[in-house]
């Protein structure tokens, strides 16, 4: 047990330099705690629609607002970063990709597939 | 970390959760996927459209298990985090049986918004 104690330990967050898998993981944890917000408000526009004529009426009106789009395309995003290195956890929980090379080119991929994801629907949400 | 119940906050491997984590994902992906494909095609444009999806008791089953692996995502996924930041347990018990309220609150609001019609 002492000599556990006597391992370095290094946590200062601003010099750890993560491999691009690794700042892949922390954003999937940070994306998902955020997603858990989007629930109620998930389940409140589902109530709005199928409220009555007027509250479906109200919801459709919410979405074109600015503060409306804002909040629609922050969801997407933090979902479509989050599915995308679900994905390729769901792929590396099959025993695919643990090779070190092919990870960090699969994380390579998650980003640049994200980043155009992202884009789309950022283009398809304010356009 | 020591073992030990007390310190671990649970007895039990984990495994249940691991796989739950797993089977919610691939639901979610796929209600995900056709609900973007059903869309696209035919798009919701009128209450009445909405009106006639809604009552749909395949949208209504879909839906209300699309909102419920939802929170078991979320339960799995945020008791994993508190695990590994919060180490005091008596506060970490409290901060997952609030969870666990809050989540199951979301569940019957849920049901009564989709499932009652």
């Amino acid at each position: 047990m002492k000599q556990t104690d006597q391992r370095p330990v290094f946590l200062n967050l601003l010099q750890i330099r993560l491999p691009l898998g690794g700042v892949l993981s922390i954003l999937h944890r940070v994306s998902g705690v955020l997603l858990v917000l989007a629930i109620p408000i998930f389940v409140y526009f589902l109530q709005l629609l199928g409220g009555d004529e007027a509250t479906y009426a109200h919801a459709k009106e919410l979405m074109q607002t600015v503060p409306g789009k804002i909040l629609t395309s922050l969801i997407v995003w933090v979902l479509i970063q989050h599915s995308l290195s679900g994905i390729r956890h769901l792929i590396m929980d099959l025993d695919y990709g643990y090779n070190k090379q092919v990870a960090r080119k699969s994380a390579t991929i998650t980003f640049a597939v994200s980043i155009l994801l992202i884009l789309i629907s950022g283009a398809l949400i304010w356009l | 970390m020591a073992v030990g119940v007390s310190e671990r906050g649970s007895i039990r491997s984990g495994l249940g959760e691991w796989i739950i984590q797993r089977l919610t994902a691939v639901y979610l992906l796929v209600f995900i996927i056709i609900a973007l494909v059903r869309f696209s095609i035919w798009p919701v444009s009128s209450y009445t459209d909405w009106e006639l999806l809604s009552s749909n008791l395949f949208y209504q089953i879909t839906t209300l298990l699309f909102v419920f692996s939802l929170l078991a995502h979320a339960w799995v996924g945020l008791r994993s985090v508190f695990l590994d930041y919060i180490k005091p347990w008596r506060v970490r018990f409290l901060l997952h049986m609030v969870l666990a309220t809050l989540l199951l609150g979301i569940g019957m609001w849920a049901l009564l918004v989709i499932g009652v019609k």
